[in-house]
């Protein structure tokens, strides 16, 4: 980072953090109490089943930690964690399940 | 904070604590990136207390070192930032009547995994708004706390923890994981499935629009779904 000044690296930090939080606060802090319409209630109880899936599913296919190659356990990790959070319903068990078949199968590519 | 309160806000560590162990090892790796390009501990530090959001944090980093201008670099954390204007959105009927106060603290800690235990929590359930506070406080508490902590850290120790292989992707298995309890009826389903086919086709676009897209195809899909199925009933 030789080439980023100080003055560059701190404006950044400074115009990141304050849009940022901005964008957080944004309808929380600026619509208040104010009653939504239920057309937009409707579409707002789909955000985290939408936004989750739409960040994850293309890091399943291509893991930024393989630099963007398909990688077999971290898929199978991947289809771990979903079966198991779709039959039990616990995000701790399908994290777990999901974890155990990863460094499982990490450790045996070890071998 | 009323005994009840205080009873909730545990509730919330409780439900928070375990994500140290995903969310812990994702900050560690920021906190020895960020010094091998040069940063010192307090930029780091202040870096990580400002943003607080990991993803976009490690995009803006990468961006700047390999010389990219400083717009481009902060217009690009930032579009990796867009879907928390959703995440306040969808909270609105939670907090919106919430004073003002709490408003912007709760905006602060609105990081993606403490949306989902809140959403997890709320959707279905009738709770006082104090209780709601509670919850929220107690959820953010650990994970916005090691957050800044293990990215200091890292910082500190250059650690050989965050190179633990495998664990880079430990975030994407916590985010799924959180999704799937939520995944309980036909609209939820198509509405991920929906957005995860879109995700993927669009992921060339410039800007993390892709991901944005494919959110909004997700919840339009959901929404359709379960105004037909209303109709049908």
């Amino acid at each position: 980072m030789s080439e980023v000044s100080k003055e560059a690296l701190w404006l950044t930090i400074a115009a990141l953090g304050v849009g940022t939080y901005l964008i957080r606060f944004s309808f929380l802090g600026f619509l208040g109490g104010r009653t939504l319409p239920s057309g937009l209630l409707r579409l707002l109880r789909y955000v985290p089943v939408s936004v989750f899936p739409a960040l994850v599913a293309p890091q399943v296919l291509w893991p930024p930690g393989t630099g963007g190659a398909f990688d077999g356990p971290r898929f199978m990790a991947a289809l771990a964690t979903l079966a198991v959070g779709l039959w039990r319903r616990n995000v701790l068990l399908a994290l777990g399940a999901g974890l155990g078949v990863l460094f499982l199968l990490e450790g045996l590519r070890r071998l | 904070m009323t005994s009840a309160g205080r009873s909730v806000f545990w509730e919330g560590v409780r439900d928070g604590t375990p994500f140290i162990f995903m969310v812990g090892p994702f900050a560690l790796l920021f906190g020895v990136v960020a010094t091998e390009l040069g940063l010192s501990l307090w930029e780091t530090l202040s870096f990580s207390t400002l943003v607080i959001a990991g993803a976009a944090q490690f995009a803006t980093l990468e961006l700047l070192d390999a010389g990219a201008p400083l717009t481009v670099a902060v217009a690009t954390g930032l579009a990796v930032n867009l879907r928390m204007a959703l995440y306040s959105l969808s909270l609105v009927p939670y907090f919106g009547r919430a004073p003002l106060a709490h408003r912007a603290w709760l905006a602060y800690a609105l990081v993606d995994q403490v949306y989902a235990l809140a959403l997890l929590r709320f959707q279905g359930r009738e709770e006082s708004q104090a209780d709601r506070l509670a919850y929220y406080a107690g959820a953010a508490a650990p994970i916005c706390g090691i957050w800044i902590l293990a990215c200091a850290l890292g910082a500190l120790a250059q650690s050989t923890v965050a190179s633990v292989p495998g664990l880079d992707f430990a975030v994407p298995l916590t985010f799924l994981a959180m999704v799937t309890p939520m995944l309980k009826d036909r609209p939820s389903l198509a509405a991920a499935l929906v957005a995860a086919i879109l995700a993927v086709s669009a992921r060339a676009l410039p800007f993390n629009t892709g991901m944005l897209l494919a959110a909004a195809g997700g919840m339009v899909t959901g929404a359709i779904l379960e105004a037909w199925g209303d109709r049908h009933e």
